[in-house]
């Protein structure tokens, strides 16, 4: 008998995907796959889609057991050390409610997004890829839930996601964005998800967050963090690779990919402006501000990305000089507007202490110490003389990214950005010329958007008729899991276990 | 401009329609230069409703929190519907003075521009 010969990784690669794969023949090709043709998106050869990485289904399950392994003993640990208390301060963990109720539900989104575009595609080896990040996108929900758990049982806010995912006005923003990349065709879904948000914008939203945890104490999440690491490197990979191959297969592909990546450079931006304020208001230890992170990221790596795509006739996605105007102010408007609206917030806000304020002073310079600072004072003042500001009227929200309009005009940052667009006989808003673009590029599918305060004001928010009865029906308890930091549970529980910590005698030697 | 779609057609009606309001209309008004309130603001109302007790009696007292509220005088204000010079009659119902559902109403007060004059 002839001695069995190990196959090379080339040939594994090929024989596990392409070989694994065939020409339907009792059904046409266009018939089993009809998703990949209706974008317009023209592709002559499947087979010159590469895949870098080159890996295969054993190995991805062995490589994934492995990470397993390490996570879960490192949060066993954490757990049985009481980790939570080495965490910076209690307020850090409204940088970690966020991403749990905001983030957290994306993952599984990716995993379904990804589960649909690993059927729709032709092509054995993006078919393979996109079932391997399904699986990925599913791991990281799931480990993220895992890591934060541990959470929840001493802080307030946690106990409903899935619950408020739904329901809570503020992740209509991350559910918007991702519902919109699902119900568009595969090309336009890898487009937004692999390339606009994890290539190109990546690094925006890990960074801060992982760091960020890492910088403040939080063990759970950063181990959680290096355990995804590899997996986002794998997609990134899949993010370039699937636009340059687009460009690559047909010269009709360029203006179609174009307006994709006009389209989710934007989604992706403002949605981005969540991560922004978690990185200068939410985290006790500040990483680098928000300003210093677009520089970074976009200014000079998206440039540099963009260069390189240029040869294909690639430009630069409209209103990215947008962008760089509002990164002086994007996330004071935002925190200022987080703030006013707490008593609808499964998270706590707060007016940043003296030193943090000298520490925005010092990064954002003259327009914060003009425009914000004061507002920042008043707001303290207001609460010294025990009247906290809330704003419980409902606001006006874009109708695309449903943010609530609060971000100002490109040139004016005393004015609200407001643009009116029209469809199916009503009006509509968008909080930019970036958002009203897309509504008037697709405005069939942007006038189905559920927009919260409507909803509210139409009674199908269960009825209620106040921002108070919206909280309780999204299952908050008043000042418990909303409003203000200074004097809530989560603020009272970390003093009073702080003290305890110190009091305890020294182990002996 | 369309969206591309599988299928015979991809018409939808707008998720936030009149009819859905009973009677009522949603529309939102802004304040311009106080950015203490940073949203513009929406409301249902219903359209019988007299303009001047709508501001009176809804929308002033939202903006209880800012300094300036107390000097607010809507008969001194300059206004605006959807973005084109408008001028209301208080003594008229919301549907007369044509606001309509999904309006946008923008006022600016003279001499009130927000704390230390920097539109908050």
């Amino acid at each position: 008998m002839a001695k069995s010969k190990k196959l090379g990784l080339k040939e594994r690669y090929a024989l596990l995907t392409r070989g694994l794969d065939w020409e339907t023949s009792y059904q046409p090709m266009d018939k089993v796959f009809p998703y990949d043709t209706y974008e317009g998106i023209k592709i002559k050869d499947w087979d010159a889609w590469a895949d870098p990485f080159r890996l295969t289904m054993d190995a991805y399950w062995k490589y994934q057991a492995e990470k397993e392994r390490k996570l879960y003993a490192i949060l066993d640990a954490f757990q049985q050390n009481n980790g939570q208390l080495n965490i910076s301060d209690a307020r850090y963990m409204s940088a970690v409610k966020l991403w749990l109720q905001g983030i957290t539900p994306l993952e599984y989104a990716a995993h379904r997004g990804f589960a649909h575009a690993g059927r729709a595609f032709r092509g054995a080896g993006a078919r393979i890829a996109c079932q391997m990040q399904s699986i990925d996108e599913l791991r990281h929900a799931q480990t993220q839930l895992h890591a934060f758990s541990h959470y929840n049982k001493y802080f307030s806010g946690m106990h409903g996601f899935a619950h408020m995912r739904d329901r809570a006005w503020y992740l209509s923003i991350p559910k918007s964005f991702f519902e919109d990349a699902m119900t568009a065709g595969p090309f336009e879904f890898v487009t937004s998800i692999s390339f606009a948000f994890e290539y190109v914008l990546t690094n925006l939203l890990f960074m801060p967050f992982v760091s960020g945890a890492a910088y403040n104490g939080d063990m759970a999440t950063t181990t959680f963090g290096f355990s995804a690491q590899s997996d986002e490197s794998r997609h990134m990979t899949l993010g370039l690779e699937v636009v340059k191959f687009m460009l690559q297969q047909h010269e009709d592909n360029v203006p179609i990919v174009q307006g994709w990546l006009d389209k989710w450079f934007w989604r992706g931006y403002r949605l981005l402006g969540l991560v922004g304020t978690m990185m200068d208001y939410m985290l006790p230890k500040k990483v680098m501000c928000w300003k210093e992170a677009w520089e970074i990221y976009w200014e000079e790596n998206g440039a540099a990305l963009f260069q390189d795509l240029s040869r294909y006739g690639i430009r630069l996605p409209k209103h990215h000089e947008v962008a760089g105007k509002e990164k002086h102010r994007l996330t004071h408007e935002m925190w200022t507007t987080l703030y006013q609206y707490g008593n609808a917030l499964s998270l706590h806000t707060w007016v940043p202490d003296d030193e943090e304020i000298a520490w925005m002073s010092e990064k954002y310079g003259e327009s914060f110490d003009r425009q914000y600072k004061p507002r920042l004072l008043f707001l303290r003042a207001a609460q010294e003389r025990g009247e906290r500001y809330y704003n419980n009227r409902l606001p006006m929200v874009c109708q695309v990214c449903q943010i609530p309009i609060f971000y100002t005009e490109p040139d004016d940052p005393t004015t609200q950005c407001v643009r009116i667009v029209e469809a199916a006989g009503t009006k509509h808003h968008c909080c930019s010329d970036g958002c009203a673009d897309i509504f008037n590029h697709e405005p069939m599918k942007y006038v189905q958007a559920l927009i919260p305060p409507q909803q509210i004001y139409r009674g199908e928010a269960g009825g209620a008729r106040d921002i108070f009865e919206y909280a309780a029906w999204l299952h908050l308890e008043r000042d418990v899991d909303t409003g203000e930091y200074r004097g809530s549970p989560d603020q009272r529980n970390w003093q009073a276990w702080q003290q305890a910590h110190r009091a305890k005698p020294a182990d002996a030697a | 401009m369309s969206s591309k779609f599988l299928g015979e057609s991809y018409q939808y009606p707008s998720a936030n329609r009149v009819e859905q309001y009973g009677g009522d209309i949603n529309f939102y008004v802004r304040w311009e230069r106080h950015m203490l309130f940073a949203c513009p603001a929406a409301y249902r109302a219903p359209v019988a409703l007299k303009l001047g007790d709508f501001l009176e009696t809804m929308l002033k007292p939202d903006y209880a929190a800012h300094p300036e509220a107390a000097q607010l005088d809507f008969a001194r204000c300059t206004w605006r519907l959807d973005k084109a010079p408008w001028q209301p009659d208080f003594a008229k119902t919301i549907a007369d003075n044509g606001i309509g559902h999904m309006s946008y109403i923008e006022f600016s007060a003279p001499g009130l521009n927000g704390l230390h004059g920097t539109g908050y």
